[in-house]
């Protein structure tokens, strides 16, 4: 029914940092746009993807200064799947962490701050996997292309 | 982070200068908020029109913002672009503010 995509291949790297991780995602929004993504792709996956950078430059990498981030982008009709390495520390318990649903059901005053990202990443993504190597982290996240998320 | 404030008929307009609140502009945000709402009263309206990303980070300050203000005081949101709407959704903080499509939408009417 649709056009066929071209497959096709996109990898950037930067050293941790909240600015690193900008240019990271308008890079890779940028690609997305050129592979002929809809925007509501787009906006999942650069929300997704800021998540996934910014618990890598907060937390992976928090101690490890000059430490360099990888993402790997590859497109096909059904999904995009994308990697992400960095070299820092391993996710607690080296597992995912359950992401649950924010609990916005209380009164201001206790309304949470935090806690949306890996909530988020779950949200908007089809499969995600996590493997600790002998060069850092590995994390595969894949974006179904069949049906928009929302 | 660029904010600037106008009183719109009894509530104060903020207007967001920027295109992205995200984690290397909360910080700046939630102080910017903290020093223009601090000594008012009335309702705050912000202007979300100019902002096209904002990510779990910048997320936490807006929330912080609105903790920030007095019992009684609402925080109302305007403008929100696509996928900043699509993240206050997904989070349920839809829930939390009063979100209007414009910041005319949100403005109180003058009296009389």
């Amino acid at each position: 029914m649709n056009t066929p995509r071209s497959a096709g291949r996109f990898e950037t790297e930067a050293t941790a940092s909240d600015t690193a991780v900008r240019s990271a995602l308008s890079d890779i929004r940028a690609w997305l746009w050129s592979r002929d993504l809809p925007d509501s792709v787009c906006g999942d996956v650069e929300i997704a993807m800021a998540e996934v950078l910014n618990n890598v430059v907060e937390h992976a990498c928090a101690d490890h200064p000059g430490a360099r981030f990888t993402v790997t982008l590859s497109v096909s009709d059904a999904s995009l799947d994308v990697v992400v390495t960095d070299p820092g520390k391993p996710l607690p318990g080296l597992s995912l962490p359950p992401g649950e649903a924010p609990d916005q059901n209380r009164p201001r005053a206790h309304l949470p701050e935090g806690g949306f990202g890996w909530f988020l990443i779950r949200r908007l993504t089809t499969s995600l996997s996590y493997e600790r190597t002998a060069k850092g982290n590995r994390l595969a996240l894949v974006f179904g292309l069949d049906s928009p998320s929302e | 982070m660029q904010l600037s404030s106008s009183p719109a008929n009894g509530a104060t307009l903020i207007t967001v200068n920027a295109t992205r609140i995200d984690a290397a502009a909360a910080i700046q945000f939630r102080d910017s908020m903290r020093d223009l709402t601090a000594d008012g009263a009335g309702d705050i309206i912000m202007d979300l029109s100019q902002v096209t990303f904002v990510d779990s980070s910048g997320l936490g300050a807006i929330v912080g913002a609105m903790k920030q203000l007095g019992s009684g005081r609402h925080m109302h949101l305007a403008g929100l672009t696509p996928d900043v709407d699509k993240v206050f959704r997904l989070t349920r903080m839809d829930t939390v503010f009063a979100i209007h499509r414009s910041v005319a939408d949100a403005t109180p009417r003058a009296a009389g």
